[in-house]
């Protein structure tokens, strides 16, 4: 058995340097990682050749979004049109006619291939100006737009199409990293078991959802990726010790997480308190320190913050901008507003107006949509599938209690490093159901989608890895594999399902 | 631990053939192919937020229907339940959970063995009194339209009949491959090969780590 577990590290002084500990973390990077990190591209890869171009929840808006900030250094707008180029594709490819329209395919004929081809070819030239609208994506920070922005560039010479295409690639390369610090959170969470880590970051690597969101041009894929990125650290931190270079790059990773899409404010809290816990530890040990390094840690953090403040001062804009308005925007007590969020993700309690009558929105919302439901949200399994999917989702959820029922103890030892992931995952949700609140009742769940719920894969990673090691020593394997193999299959089933939506 | 390894190579082998064989039994099926429609017009109707059953008289049901796509749109799709009647009595039913999506939803039927004709389709909406549901389809005088509680709506609601059709998907491979290279940077065959090979390649790099790891 001591094969298979990972050597004891003596842990490294707190608040010493680590000498180069990048490379020297690159270097030790086991070769199930990258080839966890593989799997995800290849899959987001193959999401994105089976997805039709835009057939992506607001893929359209953030093309925009990237071409208004490529062709003319500014940021866009949310009114207007999108510009002619985009327009005419969109128009081409009967975008209007097929999203959200399960009954209806994409262009199937030459003749349609040849005019679209044709039309997009009378637009490649120099670029537009004046159309500055990215819809509902020009809310978002820029840094995911701005990478994606190289990928455009380096397409520049072809039609959009050709653009699309590689900065699908980019969001690809990101799936692999997602599936990379999975890994690696689950090595660090759960030390103990080396085979158990390929169950958790594998796992992560064939979520079907990650590979279409991956397989497309979203923020998404970016902000599943430093969400990962965000809990490795923290998982390095909790069980190594707080460095100088670990809290300023725990720093830098909660500020590339500002930077990359707005429902990681969702994440942050929860992140900066196990920056501030772990801070304290580390206090205990190097005094005066530890908060040194705490305060440079937050001012790299809340620096997009401060410069987003700023900004919209400067223009006379609200505060807060879009969070400003989402704030004036509510209504009903906060009563009123917790009842909905709780029921939001789990069954109404007595006494509790009810806000989803006749749906059980743990299943029927959060469960069903992880288990099938692409493109606009109009691709779906059978009815029978997502039946049958409570058998196994039911024998995983038992086999990560067993384990975690077995580890009562070592639980209770590392109650603070549960409390912040708690805490980062009670900000996600909550995020999520206040701002579905804003258009209640006119709409039930405005963000009632498990895409959003993703930037929490790493949680995932270890509840399979333990449902894995729930099995006991001599079933583990067995039982993890059995878990991958289902993995693969939900994943090219999805992909299946996915092809007969639109090519059948 | 050799032991160990030689189940989990069983585990994988035995897991793949499995999968294997539910794709191949998948490819042996037909997709569902729309036999008719009510109408081809798809303007709104009338949308409601409160449970709605209506019938809507004078529909032609093809032979062999096995599902009806009633053109209903919202975003968190409540319970929907689907009857079909022939001179007052009851020839196929179906229902469908909450929790779809979109512009229409599908409703899986009991399968009619024959065409019939001037069948009464009921639909009901559950609706919970908060997310409103759109009907789509076509405007017609009040004598052809739907009707509810004895009155009419403003038209009828599109409805479409489902069944599987001649050919396998099998067959259709090739076909399913063109059309995957339609409406991409660059037609052909190209985007189902590279689909194709990157699966393959998830498999194999999937079982090498199965096997290298999971010991």
């Amino acid at each position: 058995m001591s094969d298979n577990r990972e050597p004891r590290r003596r842990p490294l002084p707190v608040g010493r340097r680590a000498p180069a500990a990048g490379r020297s973390l690159a270097r030790r990077l086991p070769v199930a990682a990258w080839l966890c990190a593989c799997v995800a591209c290849l899959n987001a890869i193959c999401w994105s050749f089976v997805t039709p171009p835009f057939q992506v929840p607001d893929e359209p808006e953030h093309v925009a979004y990237v071409k208004q900030l490529d062709e003319t250094g500014r940021l866009p707008k949310s009114a207007g049109e999108f510009s002619r180029e985009e327009a005419t594709a969109l128009a081409d490819l009967h975008l209007q006619s097929v999203a959200e329209q399960p009954a209806s395919q994409p262009i199937s004929t030459r003749a349609q291939q040849e005019a679209l081809q044709r039309d997009l070819l009378a637009n490649v030239g120099p670029p537009e100006g004046g159309r500055e609208s990215a819809g509902v994506a020009a809310t978002q920070p820029p840094l995911y737009y701005a990478l994606e922005a190289i990928p455009y560039t380096l397409a520049g010479a072809g039609t959009l199409l050709d653009r699309v295409e590689l900065m699908r690639l980019l969001s690809a390369l990101m799936g692999g990293v997602t599936a990379l610090f999975a890994f690696m959170f689950v090595r660090e969470a759960l030390p103990r078991h080396r085979w158990a880590w390929t169950v958790g970051g594998l796992g992560v690597a064939l979520a079907p959802l990650l590979g279409f969101m991956s397989g497309a041009v979203n923020p998404d894929s970016m902000l599943y990726a430093v969400s990962a990125v965000v809990f490795f650290c923290l998982a390095r931190a909790f069980r190594r010790g707080l460095t100088r270079a670990s809290a300023l790059v725990l720093g830098a990773a909660i500020a590339v997480g500002l930077l990359t899409k707005l429902n990681f404010v969702g994440l942050a809290p929860g992140a900066l308190l196990g920056l501030v816990v772990l801070s304290v530890r580390a206090g205990r040990t190097l005094g005066r320190a530890a908060y040194v390094s705490l305060a440079i840690a937050l001012a790299i953090a809340l620096s997009p913050v401060a410069v987003y403040v700023g900004a919209h001062l400067a223009s006379g804009a609200p505060t807060l901008g879009i969070v400003s308005r989402a704030l004036r925007g509510t209504h009903g007590s906060v009563l009123s507003e917790l009842g909905y969020i709780w029921q939001l993700y789990l069954p109404r309690l007595p006494g509790m107006h009810s806000d989803f009558a006749g749906v059980l929105t743990t299943r029927e919302i959060w469960l069903n949509g992880y288990i099938g439901l692409y493109g606009w949200l109009d691709t779906q399994f059978p009815g029978w599938v997502y039946d049958v999917a409570l058998l196994p989702v039911g024998l995983i959820a038992g086999l990560c209690v067993r384990a975690l029922l077995a580890s009562a103890r070592e639980l209770r030892a590392r109650a603070a490093e549960l409390a912040v992931y708690g805490a980062m995952c009670l900000g996600l949700l909550v995020l999520i159901g206040a701002d579905s609140y804003l258009t209640f009742p006119e709409t039930d769940a405005e963000f009632g989608q498990t895409r959003y719920l993703l930037p929490m894969l790493p949680l995932l990673a270890a509840a399979l890895a333990l449902a894995a090691r729930g099995a006991g020593r001599r079933w583990g394997p067995i039982a993890g594999a059995a878990i991958l193999l289902l993995f693969i299959g939900h994943d090219a089933f999805s992909q299946l399902q996915e092809v007969a939506r639109y090519y059948g | 631990m050799r032991r160990g390894s030689t189940r989990v190579k069983v585990a994988l082998v035995v897991g793949l053939a499995l999968w294997g064989v539910a794709g191949g039994l998948t490819l042996l099926q037909s997709p569902i192919g729309v036999l008719r429609s009510n109408t081809r017009a798809s303007a709104f109707i009338d949308q409601a937020s409160h449970t709605l059953s209506a019938c809507q008289a004078g529909e032609a049901l093809p032979a062999e229907t096995s599902a009806v796509r009633l053109r209903v749109e919202t975003l968190l799709g409540p319970r929907v339940a689907v009857g079909l009647f022939a001179r007052g009595r009851a020839i196929a039913r179906g229902e469908r959970g909450p929790g779809w999506t979109g512009g229409a939803v599908t409703v899986p039927v009991s399968r009619l063995a024959s065409a019939r004709t001037g069948v009464t389709l009921c639909f009901s909406v559950f609706l919970n009194g908060h997310e409103t549901a759109v009907l789509n389809g076509e405007r017609t005088p009040p004598a052809f339209a739907a009707r509810t509680g004895g009155e009419p709506l403003p038209g009828r609601l599109r409805v479409e009949y489902l069944r599987p059709s001649g050919s396998s998907w099998w067959s259709l491979l090739p076909d399913v491959a063109r059309r995957m290279g339609l409406g991409r940077a660059w037609a052909g065959i190209w985007s189902a090969l590279l689909a194709a090979v990157s699966m393959c390649g998830v498999v194999l790099v999937c079982s090498r780590l199965i096997l290298g790891e999971l010991r």
